[in-house]
């Protein structure tokens, strides 16, 4: 039987742990997701400290600890792809660390926040909670760079980010997580896109043991476009389970989601791509598209795109592709004299450069380019 | 704004017609052991298939209603007749069947079809099979088709072999309920090395109100011969609701050839909660041709299990969802064996509220290696009540594959349409050639008395001007 409306939901759902030697209170379960398998356990509540480097470009923007968050600002409960309520409440009441990040006014150049959070031994675990608001017309840009030095180290970073992109307005969020073999990486983003306003959201997953990374974006308002890009690689041991979801709700707005990954090793891999057409989205356009490359036969790769639609004057549409390395294309590299490996390697970079090519920061994509060298 | 295109509803006049219920057996509403027996007894059923029965009955009972797919809180099980004999046994000539129940299928052009262009026709009743016949030449190469309560006495040691095997009445609760209630249905058994040239069509038909039909279909092709099978559903309304649970059995072995087409065109009162599933051999090959036009609630996903190398499948399947309609259809294929390979080919309709959702799956499994597989999705929606789902998974279990997948939804492009009339065509003409254009790649699969029948199915009425 093919259940994936309760799967989805039932994955979904994370029960509280009963486990005695855990307050009850103070526990919270890790969602076993069923096509991944993982093993139960447990969200940690400890306090903890995290180091982190912020660095703000430009003018116009107020950056402000994520206490001075007002809950009528945003309301997680309108969206529905998440990682789960539970999830969602374990972020908000054990948080160690976020911001509230308001772009204020028009400006020519968008004004640039880099946030660079780095875990290690000492400080093992980021439970992150942020809110992104683009005033009406004004542009913002941040990335988000989750790095460790220690590889083989148990680090966890579990988060919700939010952004607010008011009518007119330009917003980029960039994330990029290389945390090293043994990391957990539990990560929702919600977005909420009004009237002519550009979202533009860059998921880059390098490192990193098992990674559930959730995106849902709300076209509210005619007129709004949301794009998303993801990016990973998966090696021996490792487990994606990516989210990504497009909730048309104005008319002639236009969604984008391109997906490329690279799985190696056993690694195992659940995309699933959801786009939804609501009443009164007329003229709207989604697309979806997803590239996988297969490099491992104990490889694992699960594709669910989903396209819901209630509205009829719309184009939706998804593509996806799994398969091997172009074997005309290694082949002309080994004729110029690389190895098979080389020739692997540059195609497989060749290929993610369509996605980091609009990082528009190439020292950030000589970094990542190298941290992939080093994981093939 | 652009006025809409209109397309009528497909014409149900001819499956309308009520005929008056005349049984010689009717087992009471609901579902004990006792009605389990009875029907047994009324089929003179050898012993082991009573006890099948009555173990089903204890996994149906045991199982819940599915939730993740149409809502089928109002179906009441317990309400509906799940035997219904008609007043007559099975006949091999169509002067010996009641008239009453010959001519609905006159009305339904059946035996006009088998004297054109079959080479044997099955027509089922209610519950039981009242007429079966076929070519002689057919017989003499030793071509069996004849009803399954036959062939489960006649040809106890295949039916043994075979019935129950791909879908078990522990897989959900419908075949639990199917392998409890079954009655009629087709058997076919084609010996190795022979080619059935024309088709073969049994057509299923509920007459009775209130009623459930759960035929039993098990096809046999053995090593390198060859089959087409059609199947025809039909029901007339009635206000309360009538459930069809069937269940198809395919067996393709090497180097076989099946093609399986169903036209199903249930009355909008029908719950169609039918499991249809075929496991193909080496070098073997299952063809699907599928059809939802009826019923009020569908849930139908025909399975190809590829289990021998080389196998292959190909699906081709067009869904109509007018209003009142759920109709959730897909497919699944297994690649279970390395070089196999698959084409589904998905369209849909949707028309005034109607809900059409596609749901498919596409496994490679870990020593499925060199498997190649793509999978077309194509949606129409008509108008903004309508609704059109798609939800395809593919699970890949190893690198050597290659599998591309491609799904649209959308309407008729303005386009398009501007395109056409700039060539001289009118736009009424326009919008029409471009839904026939749209379901084209289904109607050219069809045999083609069921082509123009669908032609005539979709009438379209079209209005407006473009805006």
């Amino acid at each position: 039987m093919i259940n994936e409306n309760t799967a989805s939901n039932n994955e979904n759902s994370l029960g509280r742990d009963d486990a005695s030697s855990h307050e009850k209170a103070s526990s919270y379960a890790i969602p076993t997701w069923k096509r991944l398998t993982l093993p139960e356990t447990l969200f940690p509540v400890r306090s903890g400290e995290v180091v982190e480097a912020l660095s703000v470009e430009g003018n116009a923007i107020e950056v402000t600890p994520f206490e001075a968050f007002h809950e009528e600002w945003f309301s997680d409960a309108k969206y529905t792809k998440t990682l789960g309520e539970p999830f969602t409440s374990y972020i908000s009441n054990e948080k160690n660390h976020g911001y509230v990040i308001r772009s204020t006014s028009r400006a020519f150049d968008a004004p640039v926040v880099k946030l660079n959070y780095k875990l290690s031994t000492e400080k093992p675990l980021l439970v992150e909670n942020q809110l992104f608001i683009a005033e009406e017309g004004s542009k913002l840009t941040v990335v988000i760079d989750y790095t460790s030095d220690e590889n083989g180290v148990e680090l966890q970073h579990y988060g919700t980010t939010r952004v607010i992109a008011k009518r007119g307005s330009t917003v980029r969020v960039v994330k990029i997580q290389r945390l090293g073999a043994k990391a957990f990486n539990f990560d929702q983003n919600f977005s909420e896109v009004f009237e002519g306003a550009k979202l533009e959201l860059i998921d880059i997953q390098l490192g990193g043991q098992i990674k559930a990374v959730a995106y849902e974006s709300h076209l509210a308002e005619r007129h709004a476009f949301a794009d998303l890009q993801s990016l990973y690689f998966g090696d021996q041991g490792e487990a994606l389970d990516l989210s990504y979801t497009m909730k048309h709700f104005g008319p002639k707005t236009e969604s984008l989601i391109l997906s490329k990954g690279a799985l190696g090793g056993d690694s195992k891999k659940v995309f699933r791509g959801n786009l939804f057409f609501e009443k009164g989205a007329t003229q709207s356009v989604g697309r979806e598209k997803e590239y996988v490359v297969l490099l491992d036969e104990k490889v694992k790769s699960d594709s669910i795109p989903a396209l819901m639609c209630s509205e009829d004057d719309v184009i939706g549409e998804h593509a996806a592709s799994v398969g091997q390395l172009d074997h005309e294309k290694l082949f002309y590299l080994m004729s110029r004299g690389l190895s098979l490996e080389e020739a692997k390697k540059l195609v497989i970079k060749a290929s993610f450069e369509e996605v980091l090519i609009t990082l528009k920061d190439d020292g950030l994509k000589d970094s990542i380019l190298e941290a992939l060298d080093r994981r093939l | 704004m652009a006025n809409k295109t209109y397309i009528a509803d497909v014409d149900r006049g001819i499956y309308d017609v009520v005929n008056p219920e005349n049984h010689r057996f009717v087992a009471d509403k609901g579902l004990t052991e006792d009605i389990i027996r009875d029907i047994s007894k009324e089929k003179n059923e050898p012993e082991w298939m009573l006890e099948y029965r009555l173990k089903s009955l204890e996994i149906y009972k045991s199982k819940p209603i599915p939730t993740w797919g149409a809502d089928l809180s109002d179906l009441d099980v317990e309400n509906i007749v799940h035997y219904v004999r008609p007043n007559t046994d099975m006949k091999t000539s169509w002067d010996d069947v009641p008239s009453e129940i010959k001519e609905t299928f006159e009305r339904l052009g059946i035996p006009e079809a088998e004297r054109k262009s079959l080479a044997g026709v099955g027509a089922q009743y209610d519950s039981e099979v009242v007429y079966h016949s076929m070519q002689e030449e057919l017989i003499a190469q030793g071509v069996v088709y004849t009803d399954m309560d036959t062939a489960v006495k006649e040809y106890e040691d295949i039916v043994k072999k075979y019935f129950m095997t791909i879908i078990t009445n522990r897989d959900h609760k419908f075949s639990a309920l199917h392998g409890a209630v079954w009655s009629g249905g087709s058997f076919v058994y084609v010996p190795e090395g022979v080619h059935v040239g024309l088709p073969l069509q049994s057509y299923f038909r509920l007459n009775a109100k209130g009623a459930g039909q759960f035929e039993h279909t098990l096809i046999v092709v053995e090593k390198n011969a060859s089959l087409h099978f059609i199947e025809g559903c039909s029901a007339p309304k009635y206000s309360v609701q009538n459930l069809h649970a069937g269940a198809v059995e395919l067996f393709v072995k090497e180097g076989a050839k099946l093609r399986y087409s169903t036209i199903e065109n249930w009355s909008r009162n029908m719950y169609n909660l039918n499991t249809k599933r075929s496991v193909v051999d080496k070098n073997g090959k299952i063809e699907w041709v599928s059809g939802s036009f009826g019923s009020r609630v569908s849930m139908l996903y025909p399975m190809s299990i590829l289990r021998g190398e080389g196998a292959t499948s190909e699906f081709t399947g067009i869904t109509f969802a007018a209003k009142g309609q759920y109709l959730d259809t897909g497919t699944k294929v297994v690649h279970a064996a390395p070089n196999t390979s698959s084409i589904v080919n998905s369209k849909s309709i949707s028309k005034d509220g109607g809900h059409a959702f596609y749901r498919g799956l596409l496994r490679v499994t870990p020593n499925a290696v060199n498997v190649k597989s793509t999978v077309n999705c194509e949606s129409l929606m008509l108008d903004s009540d309508s609704k059109s789902d798609t939800l395809p998974i593919i699970e890949i279990g190893n690198d050597k594959v290659d599998i591309g997948h491609e799904a649209k939804i959308g309407r008729i492009s303005d386009e398009t349409i501007f395109y056409l009339m700039s060539r001289g065509i009118d736009e009424a003409e326009a919008k029409a050639m471009i839904v026939r254009g749209f379901v084209e790649p289904i109607t050219k699969e069809l045999p083609l008395e069921y082509a123009v029948e669908l032609n005539n199915l979709i009438t379209l009425e079209l209005e407006g001007t473009i805006g």
